[in-house]
């Protein structure tokens, strides 16, 4: 999954180095925000890769005199969005009193900083957009939503359970 | 009497002894600098390559120019000194919408430029200077302990007025209470001081000598302590090294 992530950032490039300058009695300062800042499109209706122009970042090097951008950092950082919404999801959703106490919240807690194996990675990716595209769309009745819901909750603890007894 | 001589005191003029300005390097470093700079694309970047920050303040680009005005004769400023060198410049601009473009290498929609307002330092802020970095070499150096303290008598001793600090323990205190001495003897001019250089030379020769037993230290404080009581400014000395 990391590599067809890796493919959205093919067409990627970086903002032109041209900023404003302000100048005070003190100080000149350079604006961080360039005068043509690079956005990048996503395509229509892929949600994969809304996920990685999200994510889009450049670091502007003094050195070399223009912005560069790290192609794996945007990926890793995709995934870690991932990772964040699938737990505030279970935060959301869950069924118990306190969510935050529950093992599934746990798991998924467990993997934000942690690596996880890229099966596992790959399963919570494809539910991340199973979530986004099912349950967050307006034009989707609520009771079709709610039964998404249940859905991605009973595959996240599938999920947790064959995971959990492999690492046993 | 050659000892305690003041060769510096004895060349100046009869009108720079009658009005006793105070000398300082600042004024030196000061008169080495343009009057008027063109900040270029390349100075800009040369200077943000030293520092992390994305703006360019006068108290980083002073001490730079020095380094390029002065060469090797320059010896780094501290804190203080750039923070006065700082004053006497300001950043001008022509053009309201200005450009800088790394791609082109070049600045665009008017021109900078760094301009020196004042020619010689105030004297009130010379004043105000004389011997704040040696005070703040003693008030900065936490390595005092209990082994110091006869010497820091001492000092004490020598300077006068610091019953509280004789009287305490504390190699803490007795740093404090030597520092606000010397701090307040250089804001009274009780010892006529007007040499910059000269006056922090003191804090540095009194820290030297507290912290590292150094004698020749000592003996450059004592001369000048000697030096004082003829009641004249005081520009330079005889040091031993």
């Amino acid at each position: 999954m990391r590599e067809v992530l890796l493919k959205y950032t093919k067409d990627f490039t970086t903002s032109k180095p041209v900023f404003t300058l302000k100048v005070t009695n003190s100080e000149i300062s350079i604006n961080r925000a360039p005068l043509n800042k690079f956005k990048p499109t996503p395509i229509e209706g892929d949600t994969l890769s809304r996920l990685v122009c999200s994510c889009f970042s450049e670091d502007f090097s003094t050195g070399m005199g223009g912005f560069v951008i790290s192609r794996d950092d945007i990926v890793k950082s995709a995934i870690f969005k991932v990772n964040r919404e699938m737990l505030s999801f279970v935060e959301r959703y869950s069924p118990l009193r306190n969510p935050r106490q529950g093992k599934l919240h746990k798991f998924m807690r467990k993997g934000l900083y942690d690596s996880r194996g890229d099966d596992l990675q790959d399963s919570i990716i494809m539910l991340y957009k199973y979530m986004v595209e099912k349950t967050v769309p307006e034009s989707i009745p609520e009771v079709e939503k709610k039964q998404h819901v249940k859905n991605i909750l009973v595959l996240l603890e599938n999920l947790m359970e064959k995971y959990s007894e492999e690492s046993k | 009497m050659s000892v305690f001589l003041d060769k510096k005191f004895e060349e100046l003029d009869w009108i720079s002894q009658a009005m006793e300005p105070i000398d300082s390097e600042l004024n030196e470093y000061l008169s080495v600098l343009p009057d008027e700079l063109d900040i270029t694309f390349d100075l800009i970047v040369d200077m943000c390559k030293d520092h992390y920050s994305f703006n360019l303040s006068l108290i980083h680009i002073v001490p730079h120019l020095l380094r390029l005005h002065y060469g090797n004769k320059y010896k780094s400023t501290t804190w203080k000194q750039k923070m006065m060198l700082e004053k006497c410049f300001q950043f001008k601009s022509e053009g309201d919408s200005l450009i800088i473009d790394f791609e082109n290498k070049s600045i665009s929609g008017g021109k900078i430029k760094l301009v020196k307002i004042r020619s010689t330092m105030d004297e009130k802020d010379l004043e105000e200077y004389l011997g704040a970095d040696g005070v703040m070499a003693i008030r900065g150096n936490y390595s005092y302990n209990q082994d110091c303290c006869s010497r820091m008598n001492e000092v004490m001793e020598l300077l006068g007025s610091c019953e509280n600090g004789l009287k305490s323990k504390s190699s803490r205190i007795k740093a404090h209470v030597i520092s606000s001495r010397l701090k307040d003897i250089f804001k009274k001019n009780e010892w006529k001081i007007k040499d910059t250089t000269l006056a922090n030379k003191i804090g540095y020769w009194i820290d030297d000598y507290i912290a590292n037993n150094n004698l020749a230290s000592l003996s450059n404080f004592c001369r000048l302590k000697v030096m004082t009581h003829k009641g004249q400014p005081i520009y330079s000395m005889e040091e031993v090294v």
